[in-house]
């Protein structure tokens, strides 16, 4: 029964490619942009990197949220998302650049963290942020600092608790393991149901650090959450025509799509909570956020963009039945989801990190070093993720659900 | 004439297999009692898709329609006001009430829908093959006329008994009346 996954040389030169192509569309991207290219490459560094720290979580989490939650479903493609987990640590290392950034001033991303932000005879003075009652109790780059270095630890050490405790399973058997990798899993998502609010207050929304929001956290989670979704159902299809995963079949990319569509449904949500409180309320410094987005053409392009392929698409093409089942659709979809949601959290970071706050004049783009970024960003997990795929067995041979995965069932 | 051969198994594997066997013996399955949902019976069964989100999607479509046609009504030739400066027609305050809207007349026609169907609704009087079908036991029926002679009786007894029926009974719901 075990399976043994090889990564294929085929595979190993796609993903050199996305890494090549994306690096040299970064690089000419940044020399013909000019003046604010450097900009641009630390801005799309931070999108990416947050966009796959976050999809690294959400797989872990969904593990994690199965066993605890006695789910059996799951099993045979729990590996994947497992391995999608091993992303987190190598994300890690670029978060903690970004810091290193933020902290020498050496990039524009975190203008809560300028020179002289306290200091009313300096040109950056912010008085918002300076007073003693104001936002630097929080946003700080020493507490800054403290916070980035703990979630990249914390993260680091549950996601390598969790796939221990698995590896650990497929020798030593489930008896060992069965009861711990319950404690594990909740342990997780203690970690998690913290630190992905506070994580994306810190790296996401603190690029615009005069405003905010409350439901910031969950509403980033559901992004993340379906492009971990829409990454592990193109992966299993995949793996599939590489005659991996024999049993696996439509029921579990129905329940994959089922989860897609809830979870769009529920960002749809958040997203219209957020969204609509704003523009009722009408405070200035809650709809400076939304303004910023609807004066520049681009952002604006971008916005509705975002709207229509994260909701209206996957809602009207996923509540069909026969869509969740169809694995050339849900491929087509998934991957249109990962890019719109991408384009969601481009359209969070780009509009705060590109603006100059004086003259509120944007030079953000949206081009070779976008795209680019994204393309290195996706070689980078396919070596990643396929590479600790052939570390352990594709199907955990132990595992006590492993029986009611490969029956499993959808009722009509 | 309302009566019934009623085979009573004690494994859902079982009762699986016995389905199939059953309607391979060229029986029409009336129906089938189970204390919980059975996966692969209605497969085994022949039954199509359930029809029931259909009724759920028009009931949606409806309660939308009305909720956002009376909001815009209201808002705009009715009784137009002016809040916080918004212009009368401003439909992203009226998402949520339409979503909500929506959802109920959604799920009370799905609810109603049901019953009717289950012959469940209030007046309904229900057939119960045994009682023990609630609990442990799967219940299957086959339904019997006037004109089914006793070796038709003995060729649905020998056919239950072949599949491993736990008990046989025969209910006439007629003579209980």
């Amino acid at each position: 029964m075990t399976e043994t996954y090889n990564f294929s040389s085929g595979l190993k030169k796609t993903a050199a490619l996305f890494l090549g192509i994306g690096l040299l569309a970064v690089i000419v991207g940044a020399l013909l942009a000019g003046g604010h290219g450097i900009d641009r490459v630390w801005s799309n560094l931070l999108i990416d990197t947050y966009y796959f720290t976050g999809i690294g979580l959400a797989s872990i989490f969904l593990i994690a949220a199965h066993q605890i939650g006695y789910g059996g479903w799951h099993v045979l493609i729990k590996r994947i998302p497992e391995a999608m987990g091993s992303i987190v640590p190598v994300m890690g290392i670029f978060l903690l650049i970004i810091l290193v950034g933020t902290l020498f001033h050496g990039h524009h991303l975190y203008f809560w963290a300028a020179e002289g932000i306290h200091d009313p005879a300096s040109p950056n003075y912010d008085a918002l942020i300076a007073e003693t009652t104001g936002k630097s109790v929080y946003l700080n780059p020493v507490f800054y600092a403290i916070r980035i270095v703990s979630y990249v630890a914390l993260w680091t050490a549950a996601i390598f608790a969790m796939r221990n405790i698995s590896k650990k399973e497929d020798v030593l058997g489930v008896s060992a393991t069965y009861q711990k990798s319950k404690y594990i899993a909740a342990i997780f998502i203690l970690i998690f149901a913290v630190t992905s609010s506070t994580g994306a207050w810190d790296i996401s929304m603190s690029v615009d650090p005069h405003w905010y929001s409350t439901l910031f956290g969950w509403y980033n989670f559901a992004s993340y959450m379906v492009g971990a979704l829409a990454i592990m159902i193109v992966t299993v299809a995949y793996l599939k025509t590489q005659g991996y995963l024999k049993d696996v079949n439509e029921e579990h990319y129905h329940n994959l799509a089922m989860f897609m569509f809830g979870f769009s449904v529920f960002y749809t949500y958040l997203w219209f909570s957020q969204f609509m409180l704003i523009w009722y309320g009408n405070m200035p410094e809650e709809t400076a956020y939304f303004a910023q987005r609807f004066s520049n053409p681009l952002f604006k392009f971008l916005f509705f963009t975002s709207l229509s392929v994260n909701f209206f698409f996957p809602f009207l093409v996923l509540i069909r039945r026969k869509s969740k089942r169809n694995v050339e659709l849900l491929v087509f979809v998934s991957i249109v989801l990962f890019l719109g949601h991408w384009i969601d959290f481009y359209n969070q970071i780009a509009p705060g990190t590109m603006t100059d706050h004086k003259t509120h004049e944007s030079h953000a783009g949206f081009g070779l070093i976008e795209f680019g970024m994204l393309s290195t960003f996706i070689g980078i997990f396919i070596f990643v993720v396929f590479n600790t795929l052939t570390k352990q067995s594709l199907i955990p041979v132990n595992n006590p659900y492993l029986r009611e995965s490969i029956t499993h069932h959808t009722l009509k | 004439m309302d009566k019934y051969v009623v085979g009573l198994y004690d494994d859902e594997e079982v009762l699986l297999s016995a389905v199939k066997k059953v309607k391979q013996a060229g029986f029409h399955i009336h129906e089938v009692v189970t204390p919980f949902p059975v996966h692969g019976l209605d497969d085994a069964l022949g039954h199509r898709q359930s029809r029931l989100h259909t009724v759920g999607f028009v009931g949606g479509a409806t309660g939308f329609t009305i909720a956002i046609s009376f909001m815009i009504w209201a808002a705009t030739s009715s009784y137009p006001t002016n809040y916080g400066g918004k212009p009368y027609l401003s439909l992203p305050s009226y998402i949520p009430i339409t979503f909500e809207l929506t959802v109920l007349f959604a799920a009370i026609s799905m609810v109603v829908a049901f019953f009717i169907r289950c012959g469940l609704s209030i007046s309904a009087k229900p057939k119960i093959y045994d009682e023990r079908t609630t609990d442990y036991l799967f219940g299957m029926a086959i339904k019997v006329t006037e004109d089914t002679t006793p070796e038709d009786y003995s060729r649905i007894n020998d056919t239950f008994t072949k599949t491993g029926v736990a008990e046989i009974k025969v209910r006439d719901f007629d003579e209980e009346k």
